[in-house]
């Protein structure tokens, strides 16, 4: 489902180049929940940004749902990211100007489902995840917790085959922070989605099956 | 996507409503100054559009109807034995100085009429225009009947110490120069200008046979009429408002205000836009993030620049149709014709999708990758 081969990339530093990831090699299959950990500046949100084809790598190849990405493409990137791939960011970035169904509503419709699967599929993730009162409420009325559930309807609605989350916890107490990542399991389980998590907190490991320490560029199986 | 964009733009009421009323105000002011533009233009030549005649015959380098200047009036007969001419007449036109009765003096164009009235009053609100060919008798216009210090028909004024009648009112019948337009027969006028001779007149005023082409019939003129010029009613109409427009520089400031009108709409719509692009730019993000392409956003972002165009436009059309109705009773009347504001309005809106450009380019610098960068 994800695989991606010597990947490398580097950046330029100082009149040099730095190399953040050398030769990272991954292989998830669906239901698989990674969860990738390392100090900062190790390179996970560069690997979550290759992976999520948001960054092209330097040398390497991905392969996301059997299809070869090609990193010089940007409408492929785009194309891949609309449809396959679902994002829980740090700050879960919901459009304030937007309702919370309407945040959804928008990536389902960019993915190209029709309005009567929309209408099922919000019903569905929302009672999930407990978030229907939320349907009308702006983001700006909503707290943290609440908007980061609301972040994770977004990531899943459209049925992607990968799931990244870049610090879902973070932004949020250790109460609501847990109960988001056991949601993100949760929900990412019964889609039968990967996915690949990026975190700090030694505290939430238990939730994942696979556990990735990325050092000195490289990523090592736990 | 339109629906985000039309959610983005509204988040900041404030800013909306500014910005749709500054563009308001300035499609106004640039329409205004084109309406005004129109209206000059008509008002300059409006006596020859309405006169029904299709060659002016004149003196040579006439630069424009108010300034024409004496022919003989044996040139009317000359005229009409033009192989192509039907029918030809004399006009008179001159400044004159209108006496009132308390004393002040007004400067006033004068124009004389011969037999059959062509060139006088197209549309009148007491009398008839034929009232000119009584002895002493004129007919101004109701816009200028307190200029004039007359009331109605009746009134009694001087011009060049000679007795002058008010035998009739006009309506709408304009003037450029500030100075009311005053009908009469050309045999008063002489009375009322004692710099023409009694066999002088200003104007030949002539109708081609029928399927005559009067260009044709104006260079058969200027070959068998010594000393004089003469255009088609259209060319000389042209003549007329390129003078006033053009030679004296009036319609030139007019252009150059409505043209400064739209840039400064351009500059207003596109400092919003650019400011509603900078405020969004980590939504932009994460939009980019979520699998929206920077297409789908440019588009975002100039239908946000064409509502804000349409939405100052349609407003600022309220204001100027205000502005022009309360005008249409005034000297100096705000016209257009549908042709005329369609092209305002299309203007006004290619304005505010130019003004895109900038925000535009600011989505094209923005990085997806942003989103995880807190």
């Amino acid at each position: 489902m994800l695989r991606c081969q010597d990947i490398r990339k580097g950046f330029p530093e100082g009149g040099r180049r730095r190399e953040i990831l050398r030769g990272v090699t991954l292989a998830c299959d669906a239901g698989d929940k990674c969860v990738v950990v390392g100090p900062s500046g190790s390179g996970k949100t560069t690997l979550l940004s290759i992976l999520g084809c948001l960054l092209s790598p330097c040398s390497g190849a991905l392969e996301i749902d059997g299809q070869p990405i090609c990193h010089s493409s940007k409408s492929q990137m785009v194309s891949v990211r609309r449809r396959h791939i679902g994002f829980v960011f740090q700050h879960a970035h919901l459009l304030p100007f937007l309702t919370m169904e309407e945040n959804v509503r928008a990536v389902a419709h960019n993915a190209g489902m029709n309005r009567r699967e929309i209408n099922q599929r919000i019903a569905g993730v929302f009672d999930r995840l407990a978030i229907a009162d939320l349907r009308r409420k702006s983001p700006r009325q909503a707290s943290g917790g609440e908007r980061q559930r609301v972040a994770i309807a977004r990531a899943i609605i459209h049925r992607p085959s990968i799931v990244l989350a870049d610090e879902p916890t973070a932004a949020l107490d250790w109460e609501n922070g847990h109960a988001a990542v056991r949601l993100l399991c949760e929900v990412v389980d019964q889609e039968r989605a990967v996915l690949v998590t990026v975190t700090h907190d030694p505290r939430l490991l238990a939730f994942f099956n696979r556990r990735f320490r990325i050092d000195q560029g490289t990523v090592v199986e736990e | 996507m339109l629906r985000i964009a039309i959610k983005m733009l509204v988040d900041n009421k404030p800013r909306l409503v500014a910005t749709i009323v500054g563009i308001a105000v300035l499609f106004f002011l640039s329409a205004a100054q084109v309406g005004l533009l129109f209206g000059w233009c008509l008002t300059t030549s409006a006596i020859i559009r309405h006169a029904n005649a299709d060659l002016w015959v004149m003196a040579r380098q006439t630069p424009a109807f108010d300034y024409g200047t004496s022919i003989p009036e044996a040139r009317i007969y000359q005229v009409r034995n033009v192989p192509g001419v039907n029918w030809a007449e004399g006009m008179f036109m001159s400044w004159s100085i209108w006496q009132r009765a308390d004393g002040r003096r007004v400067a006033v164009e004068l124009v004389g009429l011969d037999d059959d009235c062509v060139g006088g009053p197209w549309s009148m609100r007491q009398g008839r225009v034929e009232a000119v060919h009584l002895p002493d008798t004129v007919i101004v216009d109701e816009l200028f009947l307190n200029a004039l210090g007359v009331h109605e028909v009746g009134d009694e004024v001087e011009m060049f110490a000679q007795r002058a009648m008010i035998g009739g009112v006009s309506r709408d019948v304009r003037t450029f120069t500030a100075s009311p337009f005053v009908f009469t027969s050309i045999k008063s006028a002489r009375k009322y200008d004692k710099r023409y001779a009694d066999d002088e007149v200003t104007y030949v005023v002539a109708r081609c046979a029928p399927n005559r082409d009067p260009e044709q019939v104006c260079k058969a003129i200027e070959a068998n009429v010594p000393y004089v010029d003469c255009l088609p009613s259209r060319q000389f109409a042209v003549l007329t408002m390129k003078y006033w427009m053009l030679e004296t520089g009036a319609g030139i400031t007019v252009i150059v205000t409505a043209a400064l009108g739209f840039l400064v709409a351009a500059v207003v719509i596109s400092q919003t836009l650019y400011g509603v692009t900078q405020d969004h730019l980590e939504n932009y993000a994460a939009l980019l993030a979520l699998g929206f392409s920077r297409l789908q956003l440019s588009s975002a972002v100039i239908t946000q620049s064409f509502l804000l165009g349409t939405g100052g436009t349609l407003l600022g059309s309220g204001f100027y149709f205000g502005a022009a109705r309360v005008s249409s009773r005034t000297p100096i009347p705000i016209e257009t014709t549908p042709a005329i504001f369609t092209g305002l309005v299309l203007v006004s809106v290619v304005f505010c999708l130019l003004a895109s450009f900038l925000a535009v380019r600011t989505i094209f610098r923005v990085d997806p990758g942003d989103v995880f960068r807190g």
